[in-house]
């Protein structure tokens, strides 16, 4: 059993937000906010970008499913998790999440499941289209979809 | 790890709201993506911070730890090559004082089941799941100004203590610490207090009007 130290050290960023001026926590959340409307469409293009990279990706990955392949798939859908929500997508970065869910699956399962990508690749696609135009009961049931995809691939390869 | 309340519900209900001043913070922004970035700069820069620090991976952030004294370092726990987790583990054994102590966010979009124990183990005070919103941020950024809590240094783990609470050691364990009490209370070993005793020990007066 190792000895355990414990340390005491001055918290330098209480000492620096204590001083005179400064804003409330509402002050703080409308600069941000305003900020970052400022850059919501260079956000929406940005989801397009993503969206398009990882079209070609999934094409890509029917022929190789590599372990590099499938990483960088990985990556450019937990990119659009961060991206999506500023352009006002959140439903997109909530299907982001499902495809880096499922590409975990398949690393802790050594599995793999093209038609399953592809699904998912369709719903971003979906989502991506219908914006605002798709309700909110629908958007919940494209999305549920998707995580029934994971489900299944994991109790499959389990 | 568990949830903080929040900074806002904290706040006193009556009175001036509490003021936040972020101006002279040096802040490290750790994140490869350049829309990533551009999103943090933008939060960090509403919150009043003027010119964060920026890399856009684990040697830059390195790089910036060994020459400017840092207040708060927000890292994407996704970099290429040495990954957030890492990044952390290593600030918090370089003995580069004051950085090996900065307050230390990281921001994850998703957490791969094979990183939720280095996630945990990594030492930072705090980890915010993507995505993220200017509320959340500055909830925990002033919740990690407000915390208090000592650091541990031991063989598995350097880093802020993970007992939010005074609740013992983890389950079915003696725990570590010298102040580690067990879990079930025993017989007494010294006979009780009489009423005197604690009548003494509380003191009770009658209440000012």
């Amino acid at each position: 059993m190792s000895a355990v130290k414990r340390i005491r050290v001055p918290n330098r960023l209480a000492a620096v937000v204590r001083k005179p001026g400064g804003k409330t926590i509402a002050e703080a959340v409308a600069g941000a906010e305003a900020n970052l409307e400022a850059i919501r469409d260079d956000c929406v293009a940005a989801v397009d970008a993503l969206l398009a990279a990882m079209g070609e990706l999934t094409t890509v990955l029917k022929a190789m499913p590599t372990a590099e392949n499938q990483t960088r798939l990985y990556e450019l859908a937990d990119e659009m998790i961060g991206v999506a929500p500023i352009a006002h997508m959140p439903a997109v970065g909530a299907a982001a999440f499902s495809v880096c869910e499922l590409i975990d699956a398949f690393a802790e399962t050594a599995a793999w499941n093209w038609e399953a990508v592809a699904v998912h690749l369709n719903g971003l696609k979906l989502l991506r289209a219908m914006g605002d135009q798709i309700d909110e009961a629908a958007r919940e049931q494209v999305l549920d979809g998707l995580r029934a995809v994971v489900r299944r691939v994991g109790a499959a390869e389990a | 790890m568990t949830e903080p309340a929040s900074a806002a519900n904290q706040a006193p209900s009556t009175g001036p709201k509490p003021r936040y001043n972020l101006e002279n913070a040096k802040v490290l922004l750790v994140e490869p993506n350049q829309h990533g970035l551009e999103i943090l700069v933008q939060i960090f820069s509403g919150f009043g911070v003027r010119n964060p620090l920026r890399a856009a991976n684990a040697e830059e952030a390195m790089a910036i730890v060994k020459k400017t004294e840092l207040d708060l370092i927000v890292c994407e726990a996704q970099l290429e090559g040495t990954d957030g987790y890492d990044f952390v583990h290593w600030l918090r054994r370089c003995k580069i004082e004051p950085n090996t102590y900065a307050a230390t966010i990281i921001i994850c979009g998703h957490t791969q089941i094979s990183k939720v124990q280095k996630a945990r183990d990594c030492g930072a005070n705090f980890i915010v799941a993507k995505p993220l919103t200017p509320k959340v941020m500055i909830d925990r950024v002033v919740w990690v100004a407000r915390e208090n809590r000592a650091f541990i240094e031991c063989e598995s783990y350097f880093g802020p203590d993970r007992r939010f609470h005074s609740i013992g050691p983890p389950p079915n364990t003696e725990g570590r610490r010298a102040d580690d009490l067990p879990l079930e209370v025993g017989d007494a070993v010294e006979p009780n207090l009489s009423q005197d005793d604690i009548d003494q020990m509380l003191q009770p007066k009658r209440k000012s009007k």
